[in-house]
């Protein structure tokens, strides 16, 4: 996604509770659809990782009664077997210390089709919602980042993983020829996963390695390795040209980049420019520099 | 018509609640002229108010032959307004404060009709009975944009001079001026004049480029002034004008070769037409005033921006501009109590046209190699030699206020307190477009350039900004009449002033070249509003001074200090985090303190002497304009010293056909003049020197003058453009001869 302009505001926004007192005793129901994923799914037995796309989630938060439903539809977790939609309801939910929507449940059986499946038992199923808002051309949108993992029938260990993020993030760079560190905290790295090619591109808005030098809209790494496993993926390439416009910029040339990270935190990336800048960002979904109106 | 008689139903229908005669604020003798200080001020001569100000007679105008505001530079001390660029680039500093773009410090009102934009304060006028400089901020009575000073001209009246008026003059440079006056009183109750000017120049600076000169003029104006008097209490005053102008202008030469020498086109051309309508109705216990005025502007300036030889890009700003104001003064006299009230407002519409057109040279320069020096593996070639970035904008300002002053004399003392609440709205509805591409080459193999992409550059952007202001603005003053047979008196006051928030347009450029660079993935992309929107800065000013004459009035005093605290200085600065590009913002703190001196001396009705002085000190408190810190420097463009001394003697000829032969010298200085922030660059302070000779007849004077006689080389002017230094240098000796000729008929 091409279309970050502005500078990035994100909030997260905690769902007021509604008034117990409320004499009418009335109900809010917060519903999300979460589409731009796909499955990585490990096998506990035989230690290997498939991805599925076509998965869909669709999230109710309900109040007061702070009950949750989650609906998994087109859920596969081996290629052997057709995709099921799953209903897990019953669930509590609740805001963290940050405002996070989170659903923390163990040993839940899904309904599909009407009929509990014991042999489908959920285990460890978490998710977090962050609702995010982001101001992208001058217009404040919503931007909210899903962390789900889960476990099912104590075989398969589930990872969501988004076909792309936004990260924030705090970018250190040391200049190798002169030694003086420059830090930045204004760059933004979107992250898009491809599930076919098992690779990642990384969009860096506001690129800007030393203090002088003019901020670069949009420089992308395109095609990096992705290495996928439960809870996270490692990046890693030993050279890329950056493209700024489509239009390949090969004095920019990235060198020794690595990436390691989570879904539910964010990455340490680290790469190379030029032969010259050496840059170590830490990227995360919530940043905690004012720069970033968290 | 309609409106005359609507007018006059209101004020018949005020005057009904009269009770019996008073002393009113303003005697029947008054009704002669009725002025906008006269309405406003508590005293009949502003030059003995609770305040600074100079006022120049008609026998001053004629003998500095004074056609303008910018003649009055230097000779009222601590204003300046150098002369460089165009009759549209003409900036006032007063006391430090100034403005080189979008709003001014000092108003302008002609026969009462405020004059709204500043970039129709610079015109000539025949027949200037009076011009008034009131120093210090004078925004409790007259608003936006008057927190330097304000500056009050009036035309000749045909109710104190009936009778044929001409004028013709010829100097060096091929400069011609001449006018045509026609005054009549038909009655007791109805006068009217009319007026007809006319000037050229071929002006003093070539262009090598093309061996031509560039600051060539032609200008003409038309008057009609028609005073009414319909009644011993009531009295209009209606004046329409209208004025063209034609004019090379911009004679920048580069600091480097000391050359005026640039490829394109550069002038200036103006048509103006204005409209405005006095009443005054003197009641027993009150006065009721009131200003209406129409303007209308139409304006074309073009430059080669970057006056070289080379074909960077040329710039066009086209405007047309429609404003309406109203004033309604009341004010009464209750024995020690002096009272005024008053209510403005105004409405301006301004259509707007700014293209800017980016040539070869400067494709290259400015976008190319700024791109190519990033990648040279993919280097890129614009698709076409020349491109519009183009701007239009309708900028709809009005606003409202409402003020009032109450003045109460203790015996020699005065106390005056004042305020104004002042609401202004102004709103940016701006479209952007530029339709242009490039092409993106494969140079890997360091040998062939191979098509890689194509890539257009379209912009067609809308948008509309707004911003509203509201303003109080208290003054106070006391002064003390001292105990002397003349009118002397000291006074102290304190006053708010203010100059109003905006959009500066010509940022949009800025805006677009830094939106084509992004689109191109180099640089910083902006917030328009952040850009061009800027708040109103605020000033507040504390002076002390006083007026003293001698008991036979032959030698007059005026000395003024002054402390002036500015807050919220719109300037430029580099946003955060780039080297490129600049924004408007309210950035800085200035303060600005000084003193002033004016001196007449009239030792025998043959001898005049004058001498003004005038200090400033004006620097930054603070101002970091995201690169440099540049607190504590002088404040550029305003001049830290102006001096003016004049000696004139007078001495009857009987010789038939010359009564009298007079002679005046006089010297004029301004400097040190800083020319950037960083105080890197300055002028240092010069005198020129003039002198004339007049013979004189009761219908007729002619009159032999030199200015700059002895040819001093100075700047009124220096900038930066694209790392280019220019100055404009000063006008060389310049003399002539200057005809009147006087039948007044009796």
């Amino acid at each position: 996604m091409k279309i970050l302009k502005q500078l990035l505001m994100i909030a997260i926004l905690a769902i007021a509770t509604t008034s117990c007192d409320d004499p009418e005793g009335s109900s809010a129901a917060y519903e999300y659809s979460y589409s731009e994923c796909f499955n990585y799914v490990s096998n506990r037995q035989s230690g290997k990782g498939s991805v599925f796309d076509d998965v869909k989630y669709i999230i109710k938060f309900e109040m007061p009664s702070y009950e949750a439903s989650v609906k998994i539809m087109g859920a596969k977790f081996n290629e052997r077997m057709p995709a099921i939609d799953f209903e897990l309801s019953g669930l509590k939910w609740s805001n963290n210390a940050n405002g996070v929507l989170t659903i923390s449940a163990n040993d839940v059986v899904p309904v599909v089709n009407g009929q509990a499946m014991s042999e489908y038992t959920i285990n460890q199923f978490k998710v977090e919602v962050y609702d995010r808002y982001v101001v992208i051309d001058g217009q404040l949108k919503t931007s909210p980042v899903f962390v789900i993992q889960y476990t099912i029938a104590e075989m398969f260990d589930v990872t969501v993983v988004p076909e792309e993020v936004l990260y924030v993030a705090s970018t250190g760079v040391l200049d190798v020829e002169q030694g003086a560190p420059y830090y930045n905290s204004d760059m933004l790295y979107w992250i898009e996963f491809d599930a076919e090619t098992m690779t990642a591109d990384i969009e860096i808005n506001g690129a800007k390695f030393a203090e002088g030098m003019p901020a670069l809209n949009d420089m992308e790494f395109n095609d990096i390795p992705l290495t996928l496993y439960t809870g996270g993926y490692s990046l890693a390439a030993d050279a890329l040209i950056p493209t700024i416009m489509d239009v390949p910029y090969p004095n920019y040339a990235i060198t020794s980049l690595s990436g390691n990270g989570t879904f539910a935190n964010g990455m340490d990336l680290r790469f190379k420019c030029m032969d010259r800048y050496s840059v170590n960002a830490s990227l995360s979904i919530v940043g905690t520099t004012s720069s970033n109106q968290f | 018509m309609r409106l005359l008689r609507y007018y006059i139903l209101v004020i018949l229908s005020v005057a009904s609640l009269c009770s019996n005669a008073t002393d009113g604020f303003v005697s029947e003798e008054e009704l002669q002229e009725i002025t906008i200080t006269s309405m406003k001020q508590m005293r009949k001569n502003p030059e003995r108010g609770d305040g600074m100000a100079t006022v120049l007679s008609d026998s001053i105008i004629a003998r500095y032959n004074i056609a303008s505001i910018k003649n009055i530079s230097n000779i009222t001390p601590n204003f300046y307004q150098p002369d460089y660029g165009s009759r549209m680039t003409s900036t006032i500093y007063v006391r430090g404060l100034g403005a080189r773009i979008d709003q001014p410090v000092v108003g302008l009102n002609v026969d009462n009709v405020p004059i709204l934009n500043k970039d129709n304060y610079d015109f000539d006028l025949m027949d200037i009975s009076r011009i008034e400089m009131l120093r210090g901020a004078q925004s409790t009575l007259y608003g936006r944009n008057t927190m330097g000073g304000l500056i009050n001209i009036y035309t000749l009246s045909p109710m104190k001079y009936q009778g044929v008026r001409f004028l013709g003059e010829y100097g060096n440079g091929n400069s011609l001026k001449t006018g045509l006056s026609y005054y009549e009183k038909f009655d007791d109750k109805l006068g009217m004049s009319f007026n007809g000017y006319f000037t050229m120049t071929d002006g003093f600076f070539e262009n090598i480029n093309n061996g031509e000169k560039v600051d060539t003029e032609r200008q003409g104006s038309f008057r009609w002034k028609t005073i009414w008097r319909p009644s011993q209490r009531l009295s209009i005053e209606n004046v329409a004008t209208a004025q063209l102008t034609r004019q090379g202008g911009y004679p920048y030469a580069s600091v480097a070769t000391g050359e005026i020498n640039y490829n394109d086109t550069c002038f200036y051309r103006r048509t103006s037409i204005a409209d405005g309508l006095t009443m005054k109705w003197v009641g027993d216990r009150f006065t009721l005033s009131g200003v209406t005025s129409f303007q209308y502007i139409d304006d074309n300036m073009t430059l080669d921006q970057d006056f070289l030889p080379l074909s960077y890009f040329t710039l066009t700003q086209a405007k047309q501009e429609w404003a309406l104001s109203q004033d309604i003064v009341i004010s009464g006299t209750e024995r020690d109590y002096s009272w005024l009230c008053g209510l403005f407002g105004f409405y301006k519409r301004t259509n707007m046209s700014a293209p800017v057109t980016f040539k070869d040279y400067g494709i290259d320069q400015l976008i190319e190699k700024h791109r190519n020096d990033a990648n040279p593996h993919y280097p890129i070639a614009w698709d076409e030699d020349t491109f519009v970035l183009g701007s239009d904008f309708c900028m709809p300002t009005y606003g409202l206020a409402f003020y009032h002053q109450s003045a109460y004399r203790l015996g020699d003392f005065t106390f005056t307190a004042g305020i104004r609440f002042d609401y202004e709205r102004t709103d940016l509805d701006y479209h952007s477009y530029c339709n242009t591409s490039y092409t993106v080459y494969d140079f890997t193999d360091g040998v062939n350039l191979y098509p890689y992409k194509h890539e257009p550059v379209v912009i067609d952007d809308y948008g509309n900004l707004d911003k509203s202001f509201i303003e109080i603005l208290p003054k106070l003053t006391a002064s003390y009449r001292l105990p002397l047979k003349s009118e002397s008196s000291i006074y102290a006051s304190v006053a708010k002033g203010y100059k109003a928030g905006g959009f500066n347009t010509q940022m949009f450029s800025d805006v677009l070249q830094q939106r084509i660079m992004g689109m191109m993935g180099i640089g910083m992309k902006y917030n328009i509003d952040d850009v061009v929107g800027y708040d109103p800065e605020k000033c507040w000013t504390y002076e002390v001074g006083t007026h003293l004459s001698s008991n036979n009035n032959s030698l007059s005093a005026d000395i003024a200090a002054f402390y002036i605290n500015c807050r919220n200085q719109q300037l430029t600065v580099f946003p955060d985090g780039t080297t490129t590009g600049r924004i408007m913002t309210n950035a800085g703190k200035t303060r600005s303190f000084g003193a002033e001196l004016s001196l007449r001396y009239r030792p025998t009705d043959r001898l005049d002497f004058v001498a003004s002085y005038g200090y400033t000190n004006a620097r930054f408190v603070e101002y970091y304009n995201g690169k440099t810190d540049f607190g504590g420097n002088v404040i550029p463009y305003a001049p830290s010293n102006t001096l003016f001394a004049s000696a004139a003697y007078r001495h009857p000829l009987n010789w038939g056909w010359i009564e009298m032969i007079s002679f005046n010298v006089n010297t004029k200085g301004v400097g040190e003049i800083y020319w950037d922030e960083a105080n890197l660059v300055k002028q240092p302070f010069y005198m020129q020197l003039g002198a004339s000779l007049r013979l004189e007849h009761k219908n007729y004077s002619l009159d032999f003058w030199g200015e700059n006689i002895t040819s001093t080389k100075f700047d009124t002017f220096y900038f930066v453009s694209i790392g280019n230094a220019f100055v404009q240098r000063g006008k060389p000796c310049r003399y002539g001869m200057t005809l009147r000729l006087n039948f007044e008929t009796i």
